[in-house]
């Protein structure tokens, strides 16, 4: 009687956690829903507000003025989020609109932990801590106002929906833009104001967060962000109702398997939010559709909203991107140079940098693959470099591997990894493979904090020096050749893989997978194997990090790097593979540049993942081959036909 | 009351219309007849703001249409009943009417024009709390022009009413088109089925690749031998 006293007093707390999880899921669903935008920001612009709530409370301002002022100001992030970061990018590929969603992101963690510091801050239990004694047990009646507070806020919501002139708006508008439009409803306003309620609906949410556990910190944007979209595709997409049973299941799974886990398993409390992982994945292996089904077909709205547009728009990022005539000339150049470059640059500093910009090359090369050639949302990189570098770091310690052997286990479990995740989210679609990877890398990074093996936060130091035929790798050029040799061999394989007919069908399944499947392209194995390989150099990546920095540790591989690996990408340009390269210079040379500034440096990343894609969505450099075709052909006496617009 | 000069628009790099210029007056049928591809349906998604207006000009009851957003067109009194019915297939049908009418505010008199739209319709009356998405191609067909007429339009655009529907449903839209005619209201018809087309309408034009080749009387151009070749497949 006791034991099922205590599992409803779990399942009372998880239903007042599922309640705050309800609210952040409804305001993602709305805008996934209606504009297919994965909106990656939500969990920050969450933790903002109810960072600055908090700010305010501990300042003494009153309740009654905080929590209103809080809202507003969730609001107000919410509306120019939309306004900046994808009002601009509504018929560009979605792709690009997840970076400007991830910039968005990185200034709103930055601005908070720049404001309010990056420690946790007290947040009062404003709706007091009473329990009432049933037999022994204690049971929260926080949890049942909490769960209240919830509810009735989404009724509020709801009757906007229903009553209002322009909340009725929204339901049509998620099912058929430009007939929405001809039936003179405004779309501009009526999808600000999705943004708007989604934010307004977050900050209630972190309100009773902050009102259940006491505290408030930056870093519970992302996991907000995660279990919103967990809740919104358990939920069916863009089922506002589905979202919000999902959102209450996702908190009592949550709250049930930590507790119990910890009681019966041992297991740390630290794998919370692998709870909605792993959920996330059954579900899409028994019901891909959602709890509910999905009531709206949004596949439907975003083709039709991007037609004509986005078919060109798309064509020529392909057009510009693909750096086919100096390809032959320049890629022997270019390895030559670097070949000789130690000689001309013997600053030690430098070389071990340009050999870091090659390993992330590796990792980007990858991404290039799956994201820019194959179309298919990769976003947990981080978590395949982790498996690279704790395999070859534990081999090299323990065994008495060579690390060229180790080398190959390392990238050959990250793509086994890869094909066990990608394996059951490919078969559906894009959007799930991109939660699935996010995920997964942070659960990876989980498992190594929490684990004996790897030990833990203080990682594996001392990790030998790799040895090739009595040869040690020893000195920073020693390590730029090894990173330089790696690189090529990658590019060269991605280069041969995208030329091939591999590379055809993986453009063909990012312009119309369907179309693609009708071309007879069994798509679901090339999208396995797009990824698969991103995987596997993701592993080589991490391998090689791991033998030159000697020591790995769980903090190299946070969701930043993730997510560093994708700016990367994008600054270089999708589907281009030189670009891959720039992008990792770029970025690594602003991450050294910017130290002075080491306290709004990602805000300044997150301001360039924003502008980039508004003003050059086909990458910064994506014309440099080209460009550099025309240079070297002058300087070869010739000109490439028409490319330069006839002369003179 | 519609008059169009030397407009021109397209998708992306695409340029679809390249200077058409058109009249319509009150009370009048026009049918655009042509080809697939010729631009049909660009012209009236030009007209009521889904697509901007790149060179021309495009007047109203003599106020300028061009750099309008479509709400404020519906609000002018042009009701554009689109392409493949387009109905909101998740939403009832008694939801899909009232949206119709979002641009008004005068809540009897929308009852009052729904009431009218199921006395024109049983068959929607007896399924209005199902969703739309339950109902035939030509019971969709009636909810659009059902729903477009919610907003009071004084012009309708109907881009392809008779596509994908049974002959017997393709006679009834024809009808219906007159109907709404002799109701008062003017009616921009863009259609495939040009012979039908022409047989109710007081004037077409015949546009080829994002030009008009020909305009006319109906009659007239029926009457045509080089419409009757090249569109009327005789």
């Amino acid at each position: 009687m006791a034991d099922f006293l205590f599992f409803l007093q779990q399942i009372t707390n998880g239903l007042a956690l599922g309640a705050v999880y309800a609210l952040l899921a409804i305001g993602f669903s709305m805008i996934y829903g209606i504009l297919r935008m994965m909106n990656f920001a939500h969990g920050d612009l969450y933790a903002f507000a109810t960072i600055f709530i908090a700010a305010l409370l501990i300042d003494e301002i009153s309740v009654i003025l905080a929590i209103p002022l809080g809202i507003v100001v969730g609001t107000v992030v919410g509306i120019v989020i939309e306004r900046v970061c994808y009002r601009p990018l509504r018929f560009v590929d979605r792709t690009i609109a997840i970076v400007s969603s991830l910039g968005a992101a990185f200034i709103l963690r930055n601005g908070s932990e720049y404001f309010w510091g990056v420690h946790a801050l007290r947040f009062p239990l404003l709706l007091g801590q009473q329990q009432v004694p049933i037999a022994g047990v204690n049971f929260p009646v926080t949890a049942f106002y909490v769960i209240a507070a919830a509810l009735a806020s989404l009724a509020l919501f709801g009757l906007f929906m229903r009553r209002s002139k322009i909340g009725s708006g929204i339901l049509f508008v998620a099912q058929d833009i430009p007939t929405s439009s001809l039936m003179g409803i405004p779309i501009n306003r009526t999808i600000v104001l999705v943004y708007a309620i989604g934010g307004a609906l977050s900050v209630v949410g972190g309100v009773l967060y902050g009102s259940i556990y006491g505290v408030v910190f930056p870093a519970m944007g992302f996991p907000g962000t995660i279990k919103a979209f967990v809740a919104a595709v358990v939920g069916g997409i863009g089922n506002l109702g589905g979202a919000l049973i999902a959102g209450l299941l996702l908190g009592v799974i949550e709250t049930v398997v930590v507790v119990y886990g910890a009681q019966f398993f041992g297991m740390p409390t630290g794998y919370r939010d692998a709870a909605a992982f792993i959920l996330l994945v059954v579900f899409l292996l028994f019901k891909p559709t959602g709890l509910m089904g999905t009531r709206v077909s949004m596949t439907e709205v975003g083709a039709i909203a991007s037609m004509g547009y986005s078919a060109v728009a798309k064509k020529t990022v392909r057009l510009l991107g693909l750096v086919a005539v100096p390809r032959a000339a320049l890629a022997p150049a270019a390895v030559a140079v670097a070949v000789l470059l130690p000689l001309v640059l013997t600053d030690q500093y430098y070389l071990r940098i340009i050999s870091i910009v090659f390993m992330y090359s590796i990792a980007v090369l990858g991404m290039n693959l799956v994201l820019g050639y194959c179309g298919q949302f990769h976003f947990g990189q981080a978590g395949f470099m982790a498996i690279g570098a704790y395999t070859t770091a534990l081999l090299l310690l323990h065994t008495e591997t060579n690390f060229v052997v180790a080398l190959l286990i390392s990238g050959g479990l990250a793509l086994v990894a890869g094909l066990l995740i990608g394996i059951p989210a490919l078969r559906v679609r894009s959007d799930y493979l991109g939660l699935v990877t996010f995920a997964f890398g942070e659960i990876v990074r989980l498992i190594i904090v929490n684990s004996e093996f790897t030990r833990g936060p203080m990682g594996l130091p001392g990790i030998p020096l790799p040895e090739l035929f009595g040869v040690k790798i020893v000195t920073p050029v020693d390590f730029y050749y090894y990173a330089l040799v790696l690189l090529v061999l990658a590019y060269a394989m991605c280069a041969q893989v995208t030329r091939s007919y591999i590379g055809r069908a993986w453009r063909a399944i990012y312009e119309d997978e369907t179309a693609a499947e009708a071309m007879g392209i069994n798509t679901g194995r090339y999208k396995i194997l797009a990824f698969g390989l991103a995987c596997f150099l993701g592993g080589i990546a991490g391998a090689y990090w791991a033998t030159q920095l000697r020591i790995v540790t769980p903090t190299m591989f946070e969701l930043d790097l993730s997510v560093m690996v994708i700016i990367m990408l994008v600054l270089g340009g999708m589907g281009n593979l030189p670009g891959s390269i720039i992008g990792a210079a770029i970025m690594i040379g602003a991450t050294e540049l910017l130290r002075p500034i080491a306290d709004v440096r990602s805000a300044f990343i997150g301001l360039v993942m924003i502008l980039v894609p508004i003003f050059r969505p086909q990458g910064l450099f994506v014309d440099l081959g080209p460009t550099l075709a025309r240079g070297w052909a002058r300087i070869r006496g010739s000109r490439p036909t028409g490319a330069d617009g006839g002369g003179r | 009351m519609l008059k169009i000069d030397d407009l021109a628009t397209g998708y992306g790099y695409a340029e679809v219309l390249h200077g058409l210029s058109l009249e319509l007056n009150e009370g009048e049928i026009v049918a655009v007849v042509g080809a697939n591809g010729a631009g049909k349906s660009t012209l009236l998604k030009t007209i009521s703001g889904l697509l901007p207006v790149r060179r021309g000009t495009m007047t109203f009851k003599g106020e300028s249409l061009v750099g309008r957003r479509p709400e404020d067109i519906v609000r002018l009194g042009i009701a554009h009943i689109p392409e493949g019915r387009r109905v909101f297939p998740y939403s009832t049908i008694d939801e899909n009417l009232s949206v119709g009418a979002y641009t008004r505010d005068d809540r009897a008199a929308i009852e009052a024009d729904r009431d009218a739209a199921y006395r024109r319709f049983p068959v929607l009356r007896e399924r209005r709390d199902r969703l739309a998405s339950t109902l035939s191609g030509g019971e969709q067909q009636m909810l659009a022009v059902s729903r477009g007429l919610m907003s009071r339009p004084k012009l309708i655009l109907m881009d392809e009413p008779s596509l994908g529907l049974s002959p017997i449903m393709v006679d009834r839209v024809f009808d219906l088109v007159r109907e709404l005619n002799a109701e008062g209201k003017s009616i921009l018809l863009v259609e495939q089925n040009a012979t039908r087309a022409l047989a109710i309408a007081h004037r077409a034009y015949v546009m080829v690749t994002g030009e008009i080749a020909l305009a006319g009387t109906g009659p007239e151009l029926l009457g045509n031998a080089e419409v009757q070749r090249s569109y009327l497949g005789g």
